[in-house]
């Protein structure tokens, strides 16, 4: 027997959008079920937009007009220079460059590092198991500022600072990803052991286990570690803050940060240049999140 | 465990199982280490050194600029006197009292509103989570626009529904909320973990539920939450890690104020190592921190075995 | 082992030519300035077959990321510094004092900061606070605000400027009936509730702000409290001035204050000059509102040498070239001021400075001659941890300008307790 048993999850429709389960007579308290529904979600998405709305609004506006009481909701005129002149102000294809090679570094070691480990704390006996992972999840607990120099000062006797080893490289060891091992491990304790047996059954390792079970069945979770991941390069601020000096490496969080001074800011270009940054993440979610729901089924090994 | 394909016939009866298990304890003994290595690696290198250095330097006044000197616990007396230090972590302890169940609640809540697979959620799926992608600089100009007690987007809406306005962050009494409330806006992440773990809810069970007559709410406190009790417990575990830590928002926004009732813990202790140049003292800070978080983490997961089920875990 | 950590001092050259080493210079600012310094810093360091870079770094995260640097002992050549940490780093011996040094034998003395009696470092350049308004506005509504320290309001002439130039939706002004604060349209005044507007108005009623061993701040001195509660009363009773939050609306900035017509008259530093001349505003300036004598503050963040670095010469130079009018268009553009004295005294030196269209017709009475007659200078470099002591200062008295308080006496005596415990002491600065 080859092992390869065909495994998908479920697909995320609860029983009662099934026809033959719905019972008669339910159906206008189904309905008034669901408008609640549509209306909290409505409210909700209002509540979460509205911020962005104000910041797209903000970022076609003058600055006297960005600010003005009460609000105006309508640029008038309408400034796309500010696009243009955030822009050229700065060069945010090169930062945009420099932020994708970082994250081009960081995604795929984070992906194999934390789902390597995440595998062995939840799928493997072995001695010093729990140990080490709560040693590791303590990693999650100590605030960074006071690490960050003593890691700074570490790079630097190396000879790495201002370049990108100190942002990449330790995403390659999972540093920093005790959130996502921790979360990764959560989720494989949701497969049933047999499935794992069934692979040792037939001869497989460990190995096996890993590759053809349990990362298929967890493609949204590792999804979703791609995507903390990626948010969290994009922004980050304080470790290209720190360790970057030539501006010519700079990221685009960093392009941000200089829309700000001390006596005054250039609040247009900040607002232009934050919905361009923003929107190659968001492009990106809207692909992903489909990934994450639509998963794959399950179809029951269990029997 | 049950009897291996691979199992040969060499040996007597008896010791037949026990040789197969030792095996398979080595196997996975040595797999185990394997799959772990980088990760162990990682962890020893770029998180424990540096903490064991931080651990050293709060037993030390290193001011920035100045040679450090071994002090011992000198800090922590400093600390146990300092009025801010208290101030800190009453203001952090509420905060995270009001930000961690509230944040779980919201999330929760939603990730069961957007489990369901068709395009309009897809849209909702997508606008809840750009909260989360938007870069802390810009989120600040946001947020103390939607605050502001005067234009803001807040005050608009409350006076609009002919309801008193609020100071918001500018309040002593009302900016710790304001703050849970902005967190609780980019709770994207939270929502998005419980999304997947209700994707991995296996349907057989719901429509067992179902053929023994149990409502959706029934439904959902027998079938849902056991299933996706692991990941109800890591939000709760790393809300209240990341709550104790909030820094963000006094940072960018509030800077402590108004008199410090933003001060949140790691603001405090950031600006004592940053602005006041006292690592020492910093460090001090940190680790008393640690231990509070490592406390409370141990509390809920020795609580938790009540509550949390592991389908795929063989204790 | 701790020793040893400072002691790996490899100046890594960023990719330094043959021939010359680098020499860096950081600063914070953003748009004009941050252009500006750059073209005097690679200009500058080219003449001298350097290599010049000019790190520009946000202000918010100055301290951090030079304090990282400086713990791992890879601090820049030379660069901006912040009053507090300029001072602490005197203190440590991390900075080269500018005293005795060619080219600062003439800038004022408020621009020099001592932290030990032989010892001091200059500033970027000088800032003071002014009163700048919408000529418009002030002409339509009958006020003309003092051009002179001379003419210099005292409070309740302030008051009544300020109430002819606060309307609300309905064109009533605050003195009248039926005037409806929740709807007032433009603002009389704002700016009182900032520190340094405090320290000019409390020594201008002879009171300072700390004391001068610096353990203390006077605040809770009761006429240092009746300064509070008229600075709050402008808020609350008199309606004129709006409130911090308020005031923010704009981003802080009062050229957007101004020019969108939310506030009539607005207290800020001299750099807001910047932003007007680049407005369509018709803008003026007059001095500050009076008890006693008329004051203005002085201000303005450090430059500092680090001693580490191999080429204190060429930053010394460097130093007194970003202080030449005529190398740096920041001084003509309104952001600065010269910290040379005979550009307040010589008219061939002030017109290197004073540009017209920038410049407006009051400025020479109404900014340049207060600084050197009528200033006190902004305790940020005396007192010891200022960065601490001014923003729980800051916070703190933000509630009392927030909401209408009755017990405003408790509250900052309370609040002078707790500064108290903040403070540290003080260098041997000169502050009047």
């Amino acid at each position: 027997m080859s092992g390869t048993v065909k495994l998908r999850r479920n697909p995320a429709t609860p029983p009662d959008e099934r026809p033959a389960l719905r019972r008669r007579g339910r159906s206008i308290s189904e309905y008034a079920g669901r408008l609640v529904v549509g209306v909290l979600l409505v409210l909700g998405a209002v509540f979460a937009l509205m911020p962005f709305a104000w910041l797209i609004r903000s970022s076609l506006m003058t600055q006297d007009q960005m600010f003005m009481v009460p609000l105006q909701w309508l640029p008038r005129p309408f400034v796309w220079s500010n696009f243009s002149g955030a822009m050229t102000s700065a060069p945010f294809l090169l930062y945009l460059g420099n932020t994708l090679q970082i994250l081009l570094l960081v995604v795929p070691g984070m992906l194999i590092s934390c789902s390597a480990a995440a595998f062995a704390f939840s799928r493997l006996q072995w001695r010093g198991r729990n140990a080490l992972f709560m040693l590791l999840m303590t990693g999650m607990m100590l605030p960074y500022a006071v690490t960050l120099i003593p890691t700074f000062i570490g790079w630097q006797a190396l000879g790495f600072v201002n370049t990108y080893i100190p942002l990449t490289l330790p995403a390659w060891f999972a540093a920093g990803g005790a959130f996502n091992i921790f979360m990764l491990r959560q989720f494989f304790l949701t497969i049933p052991r047999e499935l794992d047996d069934a692979v040792y059954i037939d001869g497989g390792s460990p190995w096996t286990v890993y590759w053809r079970v349990i990362l298929p069945l967890n493609k949204g979770p590792l999804i979703l570690v791609a995507v903390f991941g990626t948010t969290s390069v994009w922004n980050d601020l304080l470790n290209p803050l720190i360790y970057l000096a030539d501006p010519n490496k700079f990221t685009l969080s960093l392009g941000l940060a200089a829309f700000r001074g001390l006596y005054n800011s250039q609040w247009g270009y900040l607002m232009a240049a934050s919905v361009l940054v923003i929107s190659p993440l968001i492009v990106l979610f809207i692909f992903a999140q489909r990934y994450i729901v639509e998963g794959i089924a399950f179809t029951g090994v269990k029997g | 465990m049950s009897a291996s394909a691979t199992d040969q016939a060499a040996g007597p009866k008896a010791a037949r199982p026990h040789k197969r298990r030792n095996r398979m304890k080595v196997s996975q003994q040595r797999w185990g280490m394997f799959f772990a290595a980088a990760a162990v690696i990682g962890f020893f290198v770029f998180t424990l050194l540096p903490m064991v250095a931080s651990a050293v330097i709060g037993l030390t006044n290193w001011t920035i600029g100045t040679t450090p000197r071994f002090i011992g616990l000198d800090n922590f007396r400093a600390i146990a006197v300092d009025p801010l230090f208290w101030k800190s972590f009453r203001v952090t302890t509420t905060y995270a009292v009001f930000a961690v169940p509230g944040g779980l609640l919201v999330a929760f809540v939603t990730a069961s509103l957007l489990n369901r697979v068709n395009r309009t959620r897809g849209f909702f799926r997508t606008v809840y989570y750009l909260p989360v992608l938007v870069p802390p600089v810009a989120s600040a100009v946001i947020w103390l626009w939607i605050f502001n007690p005067d234009s803001g987007l807040l005050n608009a809406v409350l006076s609009a529904l002919h309801l008193p306005t609020l100071l918001w962050v500018y309040g002593e009494s009302t900016a710790v909320p304001s703050i849970a409330l902005m967190t609780i806006w980019g709770f994207g992440n939270m929502t998005l973990i419980f999304l997947a773990a209700l994707q991995g809810v296996s349907r057989d069970l719901y429509e067992a539920a179902e053929c023994d007559g149990a409502n959706p709410l029934r439904r959902m406190w027998h079938v849902t939450v056991p299933s996706i009790s692991p990941v109800i417990l890591f939000n709760l575990v790393t809300g209240m890690i990341a709550a104790f830590q909030i820094f963000d928002a006094a940072y960018v926004m509030t800077q402590g104020g108004p008199n410090n009732a933003t001060l949140f813990y790691v603001y405090y202790l950031y600006r004592k190592a940053f602005t006041e140049a006292q690592l020492g003292y910093a460090s001090a800070l940190a680790w008393i921190l640690f231990v509070v978080i490592v406390l409370i983490t141990i509390v809920i997961l020795r609580t938790s075995r009540g509550w949390v089920f592991y389908e795929g875990e063989r204790r | 082992m701790l020793s040893g950590c400072s002691n790996f001092t490899n100046k890594a050259s960023s990719g330094g030519s043959s021939g010359g080493g680098t020499f860096t210079f950081t600063s914070w600012g953003t748009g004009a300035e941050k252009e500006a310094v750059t073209a005097v810093v690679n200009s500058f360091c080219s003449s001298k077959s350097l290599k010049g870079v000019s790190q520009n770094i946000p202000y918010d995260s100055y301290e951090t990321k030079l304090n990282t640097l400086l713990a791992a002992s890879n601090a820049p050549d030379a660069g901006y510094l912040t009053e507090a940490m300029a001072m602490r780093l005197g203190e440590q011996g991390k900075v080269a004092s500018i005293l005795g040094e060619k080219g600062f034998e003439n800038f004022l003395p408020q621009t020099i900061h001592h932290w030990a009696n032989d010892k001091a470092v200059s500033q970027t350049a000088v800032e003071v606070e002014c009163l700048w308004f919408d000529q418009d506005a002030t002409e339509k509504a009958g006020v003309t605000p003092p051009a002179t320290t001379d003419g210099a309001w005292n409070w309740d002439a302030m008051i009544q400027a300020a109430d002819k130039l606060t309307v609300d939706d309905n064109g009533r002004h605050p003195s009248e009936s039926g005037f409806d604060a929740a709807k007032t349209k433009r603002y009389g005044i704002a700016g009182l509730t900032g520190l340094p507007t405090l320290v000019a108005l409390l020594k201008s009623k002879g009171i300072d702000m700390f004391d001068d061993a610096g353990t203390k701040t006077n605040l809770d001195d009761p006429a240092a409290i009746a300064v509070i509660q008229d600075v709050a009363d402008l808020i609350f009773e008199h309606r004129v001035s709006p409130t911090p939050a308020q005031a923010t609306t704009y981003g802080g900035s009062t050229a957007l204050l101004l020019a969108s017509q939310r506030v009539a008259m607005a207290i800020d530093g001299q750099w807001a000059l910047l932003d007007l001349s680049q407005s369509k505003l018709k803008y003026n300036v007059g001095v500050l509102p009076r008890y006693d004598k008329p004051l203005t503050t002085l201000l303005g963040g450090a430059n500092g040498i680090f001693i580490s670095t191999p080429y204190k010469d060429v930053a010394l130079e460097l130093l007194v070239q970003l202080a030449d009018p005529s190398q740096v268009p920041l001084y003509s553009n309104g952001l600065w001021m010269p910290m040379d004295r005979k550009y307040y005294t010589d008219e061939t030196a002030m017109s290197k400075w004073l540009k017209e269209g920038v410049h407006p017709s009051n400025y020479k009475t109404a900014v340049v001659a207060p600084t050197l007659s009528n200033s006190v200078v902004m305790p940020a470099y005396k007192i010891k941890n200022f960065s601490i002591v001014s923003t729980t200062l800051t916070n703190g008295l933000t509630p009392v300008f927030s909401e209408k308080r009755s017990d405003v006496t408790q509250y900052v005596t309370k609040l002078a307790d707790q500064v108290k415990q903040q403070m540290q002491g003080a260098y041997p600065d000169i502050v009047s």
